[in-house]
């Protein structure tokens, strides 16, 4: 069996919960306080890739980066080299969702078109949601990329959407 | 029966009840009667009340005190024969007078601590220097060789002594791990250690490190002649070369001899020529990589040659 490694940047405005859906499910070695000193923390998740024409182990390295108002050149430095990207916002913020095409815009302006996903954070705060399913899947289509609607407080979707975008990776290699 | 009035004389002394006041303390006491001791008993328990109970009081409030200083003498004793808990007990006081010593009157705890630094930094630095001197003969000893003749000779050129070359060869060196690195995505190709150990999150340090030079370069400036190729954490460094698709990190104790950093680069151009067609676009797949290990490994041995030869 084939062992790929991948880099994955982690994009999204602050507080959306790029951190914590790395923290909860990925393998850490490097405190979260690196995302404040140099702008970026690296951490890996490993999944089995079912891909069309092969079954493969999958290695992200998950850049997360700091989530900014203004999109900084040393961002754009970390965006080097990306196969992929997690786009995420909170349901709780409609703002976080628009922002999005921004980040896409910047990511395909260093790296071209690579394999996006969608992460809809918070869905377990439904009462607090300012933004529904069908906006969130109505923007992935323009990326054309996959949607999770997850929440990296009680894990829902998490690693579904890890997995799947394994899947994707590996698909993009053949 | 006969009833007497008596009224106590009472002297007051300061911090004592005055008791001449005969309407709140003159007590009527029945005396002679025949047959009453037990009456007669608690009369005189009475007198002897209020003669000496301020006395008895007192008594009883230095008989506590001193239970409690017994206590406390105990506990004390106790703690003095503990040293773990005597240590607890002082350290604070003792670094506390310590630190507020040394801001207020350096030059007199320079002047009392010399006798006892000096000593030791002094023994350090004979031993340092001791063990220098006996690399340096050994590596005047080892035989003649044309490596070792076309190197000196180079230095000679430089304007080096031959003296000064051997000092330099003499520096101690150990190469701890090896990094290369895809430049582009930052993902690891090979890596290899010194000592067999745990290498599970080589791929996260590469990242990493990878992460901090595009900081750098970002914070300082990007620029296509410069790079950065050495970090350096007290006697521990990480050097870096860098080719066209990957490059290679080693990090390092001590200070590297002459020519390691070429040997890096060389070893590095190697592994890139070999796979020149897979780096151009790296699918991830480091497994084909995986015979460069041997390069590397030479790389490794580089180091370990030239730490037998001086040591």
């Amino acid at each position: 069996m084939n062992t790929y490694s991948k880099k994955i940047c982690l994009l999204g405005d602050f507080a959306v919960g790029k951190t914590s859906l790395v923290r909860r499910f990925v393998h850490n070695r490097f405190d979260d306080h690196y995302i404040s000193t140099i702008g970026v923390k690296v951490s890996r998740k490993t999944v089995m890739a079912p891909g069309t024409s092969e079954v493969a182990e999958m290695t992200m390295m998950l850049w997360d980066l700091a989530g900014s108002q203004a999109f900084s050149t040393v961002t754009a430095s970390y965006l080097r080299g990306a196969a992929g990207a997690i786009l995420v916002c909170d349901m709780t913020r409609a703002d976080t969702l628009k922002n999005l095409a921004r980040y896409a815009e910047d990511l395909q302006k260093v790296v071209g078109a690579v394999q996006l996903v969608v992460a809809a954070n918070k869905r377990d705060l439904p009462e607090h949601h300012e933004i529904n399913s069908d906006q969130v899947a109505a923007m992935a289509a323009a990326f054309d990329a996959p949607y999770f609607l997850t929440s990296a407080k009680v894990g829902e979707e998490v690693d579904v959407m890890f997995r799947d975008l394994g899947k994707l990776l590996l698909d993009r290699i053949h | 029966m006969h009833t007497h009035t008596v009224t106590q004389q009472h002297y007051a002394s300061p911090g004592q009840p005055d008791f001449s006041e005969p309407s709140a303390d003159t007590a009527q006491i029945a005396l002679g009667a025949p047959g009453q001791a037990n009456s007669e008993e608690a009369s005189m328990e009475l007198l002897r009340e209020l003669l000496f109970g301020d006395y008895r009081q007192q008594v009883a409030r230095m008989r506590a005190e001193v239970s409690s200083l017994q206590s406390l003498l105990d506990e004390l004793e106790v703690q003095i024969n503990n040293k773990e808990a005597l240590v607890a007990t002082i350290t604070p006081v003792i670094a506390s007078a310590i630190r507020t010593n040394i801001r207020d009157s350096q030059s007199e705890m320079v002047d009392a601590l010399y006798p006892i630094l000096g000593k030791l930094v002094q023994r350090s630095v004979t031993e340092s220097m001791r063990e220098l001197a006996q690399r340096i003969d050994r590596q005047m000893r080892r035989t003649f060789n044309m490596k070792d003749m076309i190197r000196r000779m180079a230095g000679r050129l430089q304007g080096l002594s031959e003296a000064e070359m051997t000092l330099r060869d003499a520096l101690p060196f150990q190469i701890h791990n090896l990094f290369l690195i895809h430049r582009d995505s930052s993902l690891l190709l090979l890596h290899t250690a010194h000592v067999a150990q745990e290498n599970a999150d080589s791929d996260l340090i590469s990242s990493m490190l990878s992460a901090i030079r595009d900081f750098t370069e970002d914070a300082l400036g990007r620029s296509e002649k410069e790079e950065l190729n050495q970090i350096q954490y007290g006697g521990k460094s990480i050097i870096i070369e860098v080719a066209h698709h990957v490059y290679l990190a080693a990090t390092i104790e001590g200070i590297e001899p002459q020519g390691f950093r070429e040997q890096m680069r060389q070893t590095m151009i190697e592994i890139e020529h070999q796979h020149a067609n897979l780096l151009h676009k790296y699918d991830g797949n480091a497994a084909p990589f995986a015979p460069s290990t041997m390069t590397l490994a030479a790389l490794l041995r580089y180091a370990e040659g030239h730490h037998a030869a001086n040591h």
